[in-house]
């Protein structure tokens, strides 16, 4: 689907509103020359944002465990800047939460808290069950495999990270996340 | 003015040389997996090698394999080893100690990163080694093997 054909969708139905689905943690695995897990740095640059609550490491998944906080926008480029600026990069982004009683369908956008976010591939989900959200996006999977991502799905807003870029409202150019469902 | 840029970079360089050996060593008390509570001042008299550490620290993990393997030199020679984990949780830090074999006494500071014991020591990465004398001055830190029982060995003679 082209950009264009998304706003038009995003225009008429004003996207989807899901505010009743929340994310309520993340696993963020960050690579670099040096152990992630390890560094003061990082842990400290996850934990000064406004959204998180608590950051664990997590031996199973070398990972951190970002639980957030109740009723704050979660903002995946926050989390990105936050590993980069200790010095290293984000690896996988797992977004965890609740379905709300009206599940977003794949192919309209979608917007969460300030972002908007869109599925790129979806499995069948139930009404209040939980979910796993892996973020696709540049930065926030290894560049061989965002690379693949491009190509596979072959989403023009994939390789800008916005909604849009269309001629007629050049005005509105809104950062949008592409997710696929882990779980 | 010229007195107080120079008393300024003076003040610069002893806060940046600071971080690296504390003179003498930072106290701390914290409790064992049977919930007895230790100091570092009670070993005061011996060498002490104090190793912060992590169940979920990769490369902690490889350095305690290092250290099972010296241990015994180490008990040999009087020098006390005390590992400090930063394990929020307490099962995965036992499991560590068993899985690793580490024999020596081991104490857990749950508020991780953020505790004194942590920031006293500018502990901002580990695994973090230090020596620490028998007089209680930090005299090495994160000393490879070879330079921590050269450095032992001078310590006892």
């Amino acid at each position: 689907m082209h950009n264009k054909t998304l706003l038009l969708l995003l225009l008429l139905v004003g996207g989807q509103q899901f505010s009743f689905a929340q994310f309520q943690s993340a696993r963020l695995q960050a690579t670099g020359l040096t152990c992630a897990l390890c560094s003061k740095a990082i842990h400290e640059s996850l934990q000064k944002l406004s959204f998180v609550a608590k950051v664990e490491a997590d031996i199973q998944s070398s990972a951190f465990a970002i639980l957030f906080r109740n009723g704050e926008t979660q903002n995946p480029d926050a989390l990105k800047a936050a590993v980069e600026e200790a010095g290293f990069f984000v690896g996988e982004l797992l977004l965890e939460g609740q379905w709300g009683e009206k599940l977003p369908a794949s192919t309209v956008p979608f917007k969460w808290g300030d972002n908007w976010y869109y599925f790129l591939s979806s499995k069948a989900v139930k009404d209040n069950s939980s979910f796993t959200l892996s973020v696709i996006d540049k930065g926030f999977v290894t560049d061989k495999a965002y690379k693949k991502y491009l190509s596979q799905y072959n989403q023009p807003s994939l390789a800008t990270g916005f909604l849009t870029e269309d001629s007629l409202r050049p005005d509105i150019k809104q950062r949008l996340f592409h997710v696929l469902t882990v779980k | 003015m010229r007195l107080l840029f120079i008393l300024a970079l003076l003040f610069q360089f002893h806060v940046s040389a600071q971080p690296h050996l504390q003179i003498p060593a930072s106290d701390f008390r914290l409790p064992t997996p049977a919930g007895d509570s230790v100091s570092l001042s009670s070993y005061r008299g011996k060498v002490v090698l104090l190793d912060f550490w992590a169940s979920w620290c990769a490369p902690c993990r490889v350095a305690n394999k290092s250290l099972v393997k010296i241990y015994p030199r180490l008990k040999e020679k009087g020098v006390v080893v005390i590992s400090i984990s930063l394990d929020e949780n307490r099962k995965p830090w036992l499991e560590a100690v068993k899985k690793d074999r580490l024999g020596w006494l081991q104490l857990r500071e749950v508020r991780g990163w953020y505790a004194s014991v942590t920031t006293d020591w500018a502990v901002n990465k580990i695994p973090a080694t230090f020596l620490i004398d028998q007089e209680g001055n930090v005299v090495g830190r994160d000393l490879a093997e070879a330079d921590l029982e050269k450095k032992i060995n001078e310590l006892i003679q």
